[in-house]
């Protein structure tokens, strides 16, 4: 057993040094993580405050990538799970005192059943990624249009959490932000290993790339497209859902505009493609990237209100720059960077891209309905050399 | 109460042409780029807002005004299409739907900013009276002109698609690309055009709304999901669907608001669309897919 | 053994295919050929399930598989190959052969053992870290064979493979496309290179406008005239 693990070890220690750019977004990981295990050590509890709310935008654009980035669903639903997960911690556990981690798995199973049920719902349609878009932007707005009217949900007053338990069992901290912090990170982490493991080992998880570049070829490979996006959504929902349960015990008010509104569902999917989608640091380099923005308009001086139609606009401006250029995101050309680094100094790196199972290829959909002039083209040619695809 | 139901129903229809306007944009657009605007709504803002600031005090200043929104939000279109969409129209992948997403948020959130106050208007700007009532029933002067206006407008451009040489390139565009680049056809200049004409359609409408309807940032989202319903509704046949379609998206919005309150009229409306986006896979969907 | 019996396909008021049939052999060649316009993809697609036949059967070792989706004919044993192109270009050759391999393996393990064998076969196992677009034409259509070919699969289709190669390079594919056949699957080649067909059909089927106008050896077919009408003064043979 132990000889195995060695092994292992030994394995993996050989890999990194054959190749450096994995050596050195190793030692990147490896040294945010130690600085976010240290930094409630050395920041005051407001700072502390402000890291989890980063953690947790960092969690919910990681989640939305599950089913948005890796298998090619560009869902703007996502914001309902996470209204979801709020508003059950809300109504069961303030309303009714039931224990938050029971709720909370409420509303992970309702989040889980509406992304199954719109993803095979939307299948019915044949894949496409427009009208999934479309589709999922009005069931979003319609819930919080309902949310707004619903008095269970504390219509348009929200609702506010009275509780005065406190600890690990009732998921409460008052004074001290730091255990949200802690707690917040792990749910991070354990998201980022149990996907990443998925990624590679699963059938299921090898088969999104694929389901995502092209659905056809996905079929014909025996993978069942269907039934596994069905499965990305329902976890992605899912696993969202859980990021909106912790927001609203940390902020201890939940209403149908603060945590289920569209534009949260667009933060989710701008965030991440600005991180990198369909990589496993993207959307985190994403998220937390919203809280750094955030921060440093509020030391600008800028008013509250302001703050977050500030950030925003940056990002719906990065996003559009990116897209025009063609550019994958932070994370992507951070790894293409480093891998010209590498070989222009004739290091060990492989010539050709790397294995994509941290799927480098970045935000891309199925052919879409837009056609381009050379699109056109290529099918006019493909016409008229009878082929029908 | 029936006086209520027919007023009820009147002012649906008068709203409903108004939508009519705006999704013809959009359906322009849609038809013939197939680049489905997620920044569409925010366009019909662009509107609203430029008539805010334009703050017309005659009925000559608001006619000025409808035409200056016009041709202000023609050349935005413009713009982004050719810089924005344009680029990404031969790459694979979903650029342009991340683009117009991203669009409009940032229209969205760059209004937020430069008008904290939500919800201004401008009075009256016709000098027919403020309402015009028979039969029971009472309508505010600036909704029936608006609908009338946007019918209006419908028709000529509807003149403009079928009648005019310009509108046969749109035609032949929207029908089949390949045909239209054998004839000859300038496809960019023609997509430009497309996309110039369908934001001044929703910039317009959005002149027109404004007397009617307080504006405010987030109505932007709202409208681009109205519009799509309309052009889902109205289906790929001619551009009088779009007509029909806007007038029952606006009977129904005003009939389900006497039984509903506020928000929840507008939700039933976004989820009546996502149902009609799963059982109606005719018509555009199966253009959209084949494409 | 695959049967093709009487399939017939429109597209709104066009006949693609009309009462095509014709019978695959295990451990055989059959080719598809035909000018263009033929209707030889349509009927590739309805083969491996992508489009259903307006009218026809399908009969794959005695059973009916008409109107299987495309993931059932891969269940049932029929692969195919794919022109890469666009977003498929960004997929990795490893990773493509052993999601395949599912078919055969039950685990995370055997999928990658297997995929291995078949890229070691192939003479691929060096661009296994590559993506699809990154790898040479000819070897990326042999990964494609690698990928039909982990699945043992029954039947599998080759849509133009030989497109855009060197001689030399078809040469090489040649040499695969027997090494397959020989294992016992019965083979479909929709091929416009001659050189291929030549060396390689066992069996050759003309197609003209959606319909069979010839069917038997390359031989026999060259020497009928509507074959030779339909092409103009098309390759001449022997």
């Amino acid at each position: 057993m132990t000889s195995s693990v060695i092994s292992a070890a030994r394995r993996a220690v050989r890999n990194l040094r054959a190749d450096p750019v994995r050596l050195v977004n190793t030692v990147v990981v490896v040294v945010a993580l130690v600085a976010a295990v240290a930094l409630p050590l050395f920041s005051d509890p407001a700072r502390v405050g402000v890291a989890f709310v980063a953690l947790v935008y960092a969690y919910r654009n990681f989640t939305w990538n599950i089913a948005g980035g890796y298998c090619g669903q560009l869902s703007l639903a996502h914001a309902s799970a996470f209204g979801i997960g709020a508003f059950s911690v809300a109504v069961l556990t303030w309303v009714h005192g039931v224990n938050p981690w029971l709720s909370m798995l409420v509303g992970v199973l309702l989040s889980v059943i509406l992304g199954a049920a719109v993803s095979l719902l939307m299948s019915r349609l044949g894949v496409n990624a427009f009208f999934f878009a479309l589709g999922t932007l009005a069931l979003t707005a319609a819930l919080h249009g309902v949310a707004a009217s619903w008095n269970v949900v504390g219509a348009t007053n929200g609702l506010q959490s009275t509780s005065d338990d406190e600890g690990l069992l009732h998921l409460q901290w008052f004074v001290d932000p730091t255990p949200f912090y802690y707690l917040a990170l792990a749910f991070l982490v354990a998201v980022t290993v149990g996907t990443a493991l998925m990624l590679k080992y699963t059938r299921f998880g090898r088969s999104l790339v694929f389901i995502r570049e092209d659905s056809t070829v996905a079929a014909s490979m025996g993978i069942p497209v269907v039934r596994h996006q069905a499965i990305a959504m329902a976890l992605s929902m899912g696993l969202t859902a859980v990021g909106g349960a912790l927001l609203a015990q940390f902020v201890q008010f939940a209403s149908y505009e603060s945590v289920l509104t569209v534009e949260i569902g667009v933060s989710m999917l701008l965030g991440t493609i600005v991180g990198g989608a369909g990589t496993l640091a993207g959307p985190i380099v994403g998220g937390i990237g919203i809280a750094i923005v955030e921060e440093l308009l509020r030391g600008m001086e800028i008013s509250s209100s302001n703050v977050g139609a500030y950030t925003q606009i940056i990002y719906g401006i990065i996003v559009i720059v990116l897209m025009r250029l063609g550019a994958d995101g932070i994370v992507p050309m951070w790894n293409s960077g480093l891998r010209r680094l590498f070989a222009g100094r004739g290091g060990a790196a492989p010539a050709g891209r790397h294995r994509q199972d941290a799927g480098q290829s970045g935000e891309r959909g199925h052919e879409g309905p837009a056609r381009g002039v050379a699109a056109q083209a290529t099918e006019e040619a493909a016409l008229s050399r009878g082929r029908t695809h | 109460m029936n006086a209520t139901l027919v007023q009820v129903t009147l002012t649906g229809l008068l709203q409903g042409l108004i939508y009519a306007l705006i999704g013809l944009g959009l359906y322009l657009i849609f038809n013939v780029m197939r680049v489905v605007n997620f920044a569409h709504g925010h366009l019909v803002l662009v509107g609203m807002y430029g008539m805010l600031i334009l703050e017309p005090r005659t009925f000559g200043d608001y006619l000025l005004g409808l035409v200056v929104m016009a041709l202000v939000a023609a050349a935005i279109g413009y713009l982004i299409e050719r810089f924005l969409i344009e680029p990404g129209l031969a790459r694979p992948g979903h650029s342009q739907l991340v683009i117009t997403l991203g669009l409009g948020i940032v229209l969205q959130y760059v209004f937020q900013v430069l008008f904290p106050e939500p919800f201004e208007s401008i009075p009256n700007p016709y000098p027919w009276g403020e309402a015009f009532a028979a039969f029971g029933v009472t309508i505010s002067m600036p909704r029936i002109a608006a609908g009338v206006a946007s019918l209006v407008l419908g028709v000529l451009i509807s003149i403009l698609v079928y009648w005019t040489r310009a509108g046969s390139i749109i035609r032949a565009c929207a029908e089949s690309l390949s045909g239209a680049m054998h004839v000859g056809v300038n496809v960019r200049r023609t997509y430009r055009l497309t996309f110039a004409l369908g934001a001044a359609c929703a910039a317009v409408a959005g002149g027109l709304l404004l007397p009617i309807q307080p504006v405010s940032p987030i109505l932007g989202l709202e409208l681009t999901i109205k519009a799509f319903v309309v052009v889902v509704i109205g289906g790929s046949g001619s551009l009088w669907g779009t007509a029909v379609a806007g007038v029952i998206l606006g009977v129904a919005e005003a009939l389900g608001s006497v039984y509903a309150p506020g928000s929840l009229a507008t939700s039933l409306v976004y989820a009546l669309f996502f149902l009609i986006i799963l059982l109606r896979p005719q018509g555009i969907a199966r253009r959209v897919a084949r494409a | 053994m695959l049967d093709v019996v009487h399939v017939a396909k429109r597209f709104g008021g066009l006949r693609i295919l009309e009462d095509v049939s014709f019978r695959a052999e295990p451990a055989a060649v059959t080719a598809l050929i035909g000018p263009n316009g033929a209707g030889k993809s349509t009927l590739v697609n309805i083969i491996g399930g992508v489009l259903k036949p307006d009218a026809g059967r399908l009969i794959l070792d005695g059973r009916d598989i008409t109107g299987v989706s495309a993931v059932q004919a891969f269940r049932l044993g029929i692969a195919r190959t794919f022109q890469v192109s666009g977003n498929v270009a960004a997929l990795n050759v490893f990773e493509s052969v052993a999601v395949a391999a599912y078919r055969r393996a039950r685990s995370y393990r055997e999928a990658n053992r297997l995929a291995q064998m078949e890229l070691e076969r192939f003479d691929l196992w060096q661009y296994r870290n590559e993506c699809l677009g990154d790898v040479p034409t000819a070897s990326m259509r042999l990964v494609d064979f690698a990928r039909g070919m982990v699945s043992q699969p029954k039947v599998l289709l080759l849509d133009e493979v030989m497109a855009g190669l060197t001689p030399h390079e078809v040469d090489l594919v040649i040499e695969r496309v027997r090494s397959c056949r020989d294992q016992g699957v019965a083979i479909v080649m929709i091929e416009h290179v001659m050189q291929a067909v030549q060396a390689l059909a066992d069996h050759v089927v003309v197609l003209n406008q959606g319909h069979i106008i010839a069917s038997g050896s390359l031989a026999a077919v060259s020497r009928n005239p509507e074959v030779i009408a339909a092409y103009l003064g098309g390759p001449a043979v022997e």
